[in-house]
């Protein structure tokens, strides 16, 4: 059952298959039959309908209660403070009041209306309280006394609203409409007590509030995001812009380090910081800038000597004086960019732990939110990256977070969708390099080889120096037997980046397929025991079987298959375990991992897989000789690199 | 259908839907007055008018039907709204009445596939081309009563801030075009005669109730046939009014509460009762 209700007509339509029943709030019993031409006549031009999905008639009944008793507690308060009204009329709505507030449902819900907009100058609020004191009404002397005393933070909230630019909204309609759901969902009276909670207000500027004393939940970052996150709101335009600049500011005005704790006030001569009517100003933002630069370099250089418990000292040194010395974004930005270098370096476990302490310290900054995904994505938390990436896009970096959510999509290896992914972002960003090569990598992954090739090639044209580019084609290449072409760019030593490890395994897989055994797998070995990438080191492990079931070394093959855990490896990693299973007689097993290859469909019928399960699952002769089944699977783990 | 008239003032040519001459800047265009005005429609109504006076005649009841016509210039528009409305219009008299149109732009939405708000949709624009959004809604009344579907409050409008923007039409304007199958194109086939302006609105109700009207119909019995509240809304039976433009409580005459509801609700009407008497507008 489906249902409609209306507070204002104080009516419920109930739409149960083709039946049309109403009700009204006073006679709940009382089911009417209705046409579809009864309802505006039942409803009138009432403006707050209200469509209930799945429900049944007790649940539409207290739904309906509940709504009325919001409409009837606006009116009887608003009657409560208008002067012009009798005093006996004022005390019968506080009375009224007092009763429906003893729902706290009812209470939020007016004061989501209250709170946005001061009380106009001829409201009678004072009035209003001093009949609730002559009648003691305790639910009402609450909300008036709390809506009296947050006036002054409901006239700054309501002015930043007034102040943010109509062509921000798009329009004014939409800006009305913007208004009218920030209204119903709360957000006026969620800033409100944010501000009030954190301090942050202009009013309460002057007093000595610690940052730390506020609850996590009550800061204009959490507002942020729990605003941005809220259904009504993503599906209205440039949303994410309006909630910024609404909530700027008292974000400018209010931070941490401008709320003066008392052990900082020494510091003030040697920060050459001045104080104009109790607020800090003018801080040294060159200096700061370079004590921040040579604070990074020395904790990169701690990360390098892997002395992490220097580390996590230095980076809690560091965060302390930016937090002392400036925004909290900044000391956001320091934390990813010491990520980027732990990634750099291939320490993933400190990359996720910095980006962590970053989204902590900036939860509204959407650059640490994209390095959260990043470093999620590094260590296969494959959901959880995605998460990250729609809360990056969320706080306005939209180019990083949609290529990051393709990278998921690859990883997890959905590639179809990924491509559609990357084709969409390189509609969008043409400039836009990293989703081209995004985009090449699937290509490439799907065995694409000559659209891949292409793609790489029309990337090298205009960045001849891109790493991922430059490996990308020499995989492709070597696939394509061009090994002299392939390895020519390819490291054999100095192995400090990921693409460097990256072009070191299409090195070995070169190696082996030109018949030098030896110099590869002494490569994936090197891999599976030096990278530091968990990925790039299953990688090696997918080298090293190939080259064990070249050998014909079963046993070691399935040994070197069992560490493949990321789905992204899983399709390739199933053919050789079909090879070296097949080839021990563990048909079970063999099987068991040709039938995985049910959701990839491409390698499953791919000419390899087959052959594979014609020999060992149904014992037919050989139709092919061992090279070429070497061959190819040189190529499967190749493209899946 | 008219799409321009020629301004009374500059003589240039006043496109709908603008409410003022654009050449000359003369004020007070009411599009749908000017439809209920135009030549074919009145000659129309005329002759439906004349024809139920012979019928009458023929039947002895031109008399009665004399009398109903001489009361019905007395008629005044009603309006049916809820507590809350009425005590946001009370509150001050900036506040405004608003349209249909007004509240669905304000995100109010039936249903999909709600045939009824198609069906009135097409009802407005093929009555109100271009301007249904300027268009207020209410019924032709005789003592007050209303169609209290729409709300227990029954807002009686003042003759005087309404007579030079209002229209009067046969029925539910909505049913009259679903009746005669009417479908929107450059030239809707919409039946002329049922419709007049606020001055003629006593033709159109003649020419409407004739037929129910003979030698025994006796006065007390005109409010009832003007508008009758049916079992459904589809069998609701009165003369509709439309009024172009913004209303507030300065508009109203009279406020009826009918069906009065105890606690908070009871509350409220007091309140909107003295709001009401500080805008001297009666309330009961």
């Amino acid at each position: 059952m489906n249902a409609v209700i209306s507070g204002r007509a104080g009516k419920a339509l109930l739409l149960d298959g083709d039946s049309l029943k109403s009700f009204d709030v006073d006679e709940p019993s009382k089911l009417v039959s209705r046409r579809q031409s009864d309802l505006p006549y039942l409803f009138g031009e009432t403006q707050d309908l209200r469509f209930i999905e799945n429900t049944d008639i007790e649940s539409v009944q207290q739904e309906l209660k509940h709504d009325c008793d919001c409409n009837w507690a606006l009116d009887l308060a608003l009657i409560s403070l208008d002067a012009e009204l009798p005093d006996e009329i004022r005390k019968e709505a506080i009375e009224g009041l007092d009763e429906l507030l003893a729902d706290s449902r009812v209470v939020e819900r007016l004061e989501n209306i209250l709170y946005a907009r001061a009380l106009p100058e001829d409201a009678d609020l004072a009035g209003a309280l001093n009949l609730c004191g002559e009648t003691r009404f305790s639910n009402a002397i609450a909300l008036l006394q709390s809506f009296q005393e947050r006036q002054p933070l409901i006239r700054e909230v309501s002015e930043a609203w007034d102040i943010i630019p109509t062509k921000i909204f798009g329009g004014y309609d939409q800006q009305a409409e913007f208004q009218h759901v920030a209204v119903r969902e709360g957000f006026f009276r969620a800033l409100v007590i944010t501000l009030e909670s954190q301090g942050k207000a202009s009013s309460l500027r002057e007093a000595s509030i610690h940052l730390a004393s506020a609850n996590p939940n009550d800061t204009i970052p959490m507002f942020l995001l729990n605003t941005g996150l809220n259904d009504s709101v993503k599906r209205l335009r440039n949303h994410r812009q309006v909630l910024h600049a609404w909530a700027s500011p008292f974000r400018q005005s209010g931070n941490a380090p401008k709320i003066k704790p008392e052990i900082e006030e020494g510091d003030e001569s040697e920060t050459s910081t001045r104080r104009r009517h109790g607020r800090r100003i003018g801080i040294h933002r060159q200096a700061v800038l370079r004590e921040v630069n040579k604070k990074k370099a020395i904790i990169i250089e701690a990360i390098k000597r892997e002395d992490f418990g220097l580390v996590r000292g230095l980076v809690d040194d560091l965060v302390s004086y930016q937090l002392s010395n400036g925004e909290p974004e900044h000391a956001a930005k320091s934390l990813c960019d010491l990520a980027i270098g732990a990634k750099a370096l291939g320490i993933q476990s400190l990359q996720l732990a910095l980006i962590e302490r970053s989204v902590s310290i900036a939860p509204d900054d959407g650059w640490s939110w994209a390095q959260y995904g990043d470093a999620l994505l590094s260590v296969l938390r494959l959901d959880d990256a995605l998460k990250a990436y729609q809360q990056a896009e969320a706080f306005g970096h939209r180019m990083i977070a949609l290529t990051g959510r393709a990278e998921v999509l690859k990883t997890k290896g959905e590639f179809d969708a990924a491509l559609v992914a990357f084709n969409e972002i390189i509609l969008e960003y043409p400039e836009d390099v990293v989703s081209k090569t995004g985009r090449a990598e699937v290509l490439k992954a799907k065995w694409q080889l000559d659209d891949a090739l292409t793609a790489y090639n029309e990337i090298i044209a205009n960045h001849p120096d891109d790493p991922i580019a430059r490996n990308g084609r020499s995989c492709i290449l070597a696939a394509l037997g061009r090994y002299d072409e392939a390895i020519e760019y390819l490291p054999d030593r100095n192995l400090l980046t990921l693409q460097d490890w990256i072009g070191y395994h299409i090195r070995g897989m070169i190696l082996l397929r030109t018949g030098k055994l030896g110099g590869a797998i002494q490569i994936f070995n090197d891999g599976v025991q030096n990278t530091s990438w968990p990925l790039q080191r299953e990688y090696f492990r997918n080298a090293l079987a190939v080259a064990w079931l070249r050998g014909r070394e079963f046993e070691k093959a399935s040994k070197a298959l069992e560490g493949i855990d990321s789905p992204q490896l899983q399709p390739a990693a199933n053919v050789l375990r079909l090879h070296a299973f097949g080839a021990q007689g563990n048909l079970k097993r063999a099987t068991a991992a040709y039938n995985s290859l049910a959701t990839s469909p491409h390698l499953r019928s791919n000419e390899l897989t087959q052959e594979l399960r014609h020999q060992f699952l149904l014992g037919e002769a050989p139709r092919y000789n061992e090279d070429w089944i070497f061959d190819q699977e040189v190529k499967i783990v190749l493209l899946a690199a | 259908m008219s799409i321009s008239v020629t301004c009374p003032e500059c003589s240039n040519e006043i496109p709908q839907p603008t409410e003022r001459c654009p050449h000359c800047g003369k004020p007070g265009i009411f599009w749908n007055v000017i439809t209920a005005n135009d030549a074919d429609e009145r000659a129309t109504l005329e002759r439906r008018y004349q024809a139920a006076k012979s019928d009458a005649a023929s039947r002895n009841a031109d008399a009665p039907l004399q009398e109903f016509e001489n009361v019905i210039a007395y008629s005044k528009a009603v309006i049916a709204r809820s507590e809350s409305e009425v005590l946001r219009l009370a509150s001050s008299n900036r506040q405004l009445y608003g349209t249909y149109y007004q509240s669905i732009d304000a995100g109010v939405r039936l249903p999909d596939g709600d045939e009824w708000a198609v069906l009135r949709e097409l009802a407005d624009t093929v009555l109100f081309p271009s301007y249904k959004k300027e268009m207020r809604f209410a019924a032709l009344t005789l003592d007050g009563s209303g169609l209290s579907n729409y709300g227990s409050c029954l807002i009686v409008l003042r003759n005087e801030m309404i007579s030079h923007r209002a229209s009067v039409f046969e029925e539910n304007s909505a049913l009259f075009v679903e009746r005669h199958g009417i479908k929107i194109s450059r030239k809707p086939n919409l039946p002329k005669g049922y419709r007049a302006t606020w001055d003629e609105r006593a033709k159109l109700c003649v020419a409407k109730l004739s037929q129910k009207i003979d030698s025994a119909t006796r006065s007390d019995e005109y409010s009832d046939l003007l508008l009758k509240q049916g079992a459904t809304s589809e069998d609701d039976e009165f003369i509709e009014v439309h009024i172009w433009g913004p209303m507030t409580v300065l508009t109203m005459e009279q406020v009826i509460v009918t069906d009065p509801k105890p606690r908070h609700r009871a509350t409220i009407v007091k309140a909107i009762k003295a709001k009401l008497a500080k805008h001297n507008v009666q309330a009961s």
